[in-house]
């Protein structure tokens, strides 16, 4: 009965050409995206406890903007926005940037609930020390708060990760599409699915692994 | 295009769980209708027989006012009204569900322009070749580039554009094109070519022309149509129409039909000429199905010497 359902043979000749779109697509955008929207998640956050008012409000309207629309809406509207100024501008950069900022958005909150964890006889003892800003933030308030965020800065990764298939909405082709391209030429969708599922558990387990180890190195 | 092998997104899904049930069920399906070795007179005694098709341009479609018509749609009404079968009724299907429909027998006939392929061959039959398909390029008005084939798309660095599925994106991957823009549908396709984003837009001759035809301000152009060579083995492809395995006495009384008007120069341009179609794609005599079902190296080869020969 399974020889009927699931073609192993197929399923063996759909691997290397997924795994390639995996690793030239999918992983690259995730990788880069990831660490842009780790390093602006935690702008958008400083920013947001640091900056007068009249600098605040129109960032945090930004940044709930871009977390309350949907990424192919977003990167359909970069997309043709750019294109009319550079036509030949590479998709898979325009991808790789909506992803970061949209993402930074979700990850700002999560530091921000990590930062807003410490508590406030932290930030009066630096003010009693007179210890500058940036020492404040660098020495005492980072290091407790990113602790508490690490968790889930990596869920947000993760779930990037399954988010990459929108990129065929400005032409680029990762590992989904190709394994719907696969399946349509074939007749049979199961089995180039079932690889993509199985690649995309094996690139995010090992990716929630090492966000425990992390997680436990940076333990008191 | 009637040789993509495609079919968007959002019906993946669905179009998985059709084709997975199929395969559960497979060939213990006997599909539609008792007695089925008798399709034919069956169909001959209603006078109308129920053809599936994916609504494409310039192959079998529906016009706005709910008329069927189309190249593939014009062959079938004159094939089948020389059988006895006056009335040629269609049904609306996705690409991807058109063969599993029609081993589930809900409907009897594919009319979509399929090209022959191995893996479809495995799948149900297809009757003789209907419609030869060569290969074009959608190039900026004035051609700049001056391209000429995919060769030349290589050779001179050009940004090519591809649809997702087509054969064509099969090519693009085979001659190791670097990195091609896949778009999902042949209107993006267009659209890349005349933004300039891309300099080329490979796709079926056939469909590049009609489109460009119908989009005169778009600032498009399309290349003399040619024969993608991969390795040196020219990919010649043919579109036919698709029956269910067990219907050979449909499928014979089709062919019989079907080579009397591809076999007269005249008549194959009165049935699709408006279509666009023209004495290039018409299928020379001596090229087989079984040629495109094995579909091997030396088989390819032969079919484009008969086929340029012709």
């Amino acid at each position: 009965m399974l020889a009927a359902i699931f073609d192993w043979n197929l399923a063996v000749e759909a691997f290397p050409q997924l795994l390639v779109a995996f690793l030239k697509v999918t992983l690259l955008v995730t990788v880069v995206a990831s660490l842009l929207s780790i390093i602006l998640g935690l702008v958008w956050a400083i920013g947001l406890r640091q900056l007068p008012a009249w600098l605040g409000w129109p960032l945090r309207l930004f940044l709930d903007f871009v977390r309350m629309t949907p990424i192919p809406v977003q990167l359909l509207f970069v997309f043709y926005g750019v294109v009319v100024f550079r036509p030949r501008v590479d998709a898979l950069i325009i991808g790789v940037i909506v992803f970061g900022v949209h993402y930074s958005t979700y990850m700002a909150e999560s530091y921000r609930a990590g930062i807003e964890s410490i508590r406030s006889g932290q930030w009066e003892a630096a003010t009693a020390l007179s210890l500058p800003a940036t020492r404040t933030w660098r020495a005492v308030i980072l290091p407790q708060a990113i602790r508490n965020t690490l968790p889930s800065l990596g869920n947000w990764t993760i779930a990037m990760f399954k988010d990459t298939p929108y990129l065929i909405f400005i032409h680029v082709a990762e590992m989904v599409t190709r394994a719907r391209e696969f399946g349509g030429m074939k007749f049979s969708y199961i089995e180039s699915f079932t690889i993509a599922g199985l690649i995309f558990l094996a690139a995010s387990y090992p990716t929630a692994v090492l966000m425990r180890k992390l997680e436990k190195k940076l333990e008191y | 295009m009637a040789n993509s092998i495609r079919r968007t997104a959002g019906v993946t899904a669905t179009a998985a769980a059709v084709a997975l049930g199929l395969a559960a069920c497979g060939a213990a399906q006997e599909a539609g209708g008792d007695g089925d070795g008798n399709l034919l007179e069956q169909l001959q005694e209603q006078g109308s027989i129920t053809v599936a098709f994916a609504g494409e341009i310039p192959y079998s479609w529906e016009t706005e006012d709910g008329e069927l018509t189309g190249a593939t749609i014009a062959l079938d009404r004159e094939i089948y009204a020389a059988m006895g079968i006056d009335n040629v009724e269609g049904q609306y299907v996705d690409w991807d569900a058109l063969i599993p429909g029609l081993n589930k027998g809900e409907y009897d006939s594919v009319s979509a322009g399929m090209s022959i392929l191995p893996d479809r061959c495995a799948q149900a039959s297809f009757s003789d070749p209907a419609l030869m398909y060569t290969t074009g390029l959608m190039v900026p008005e004035g051609n700049p580039m001056g391209l000429s084939d995919l060769q030349s798309v290589i050779d001179s660095d050009a940004q090519l554009a591809v649809q997702s599925g087509t054969i064509e994106q099969g090519y693009a991957d085979d001659l190791g094109i670097d990195n091609p823009e896949v778009v999902q549908s042949s209107q993006d396709g267009m659209a890349a070519v005349s933004s300039g984003r891309v300099d080329a837009f490979a796709l079926t001759a056939i469909s590049l022309r009609s489109m460009a035809e119908d989009n005169p301000d778009s600032g498009v152009e399309v290349t003399e149509a040619f024969v993608a060579e991969i390795d040196g083995v020219p990919q010649v492809s043919a579109g036919a129409t698709v029956f269910r395995d067990e219907n050979t006495d449909l499928l014979e009384a089709y062919n019989e039909q079907l080579d009397a008007i591809v076999s007269d120069p005249e008549r194959f341009e009165e049935v699709v000429g408006e279509f666009g179609f023209t004495e290039a794609e018409r299928p020379a005599e001596g090229l087989t199905t079984e040629m495109f079902c094995e579909g091997t190296d030396e088989d390819l080869q032969e079919a484009a010497e008969i086929q340029e020969s012709k």
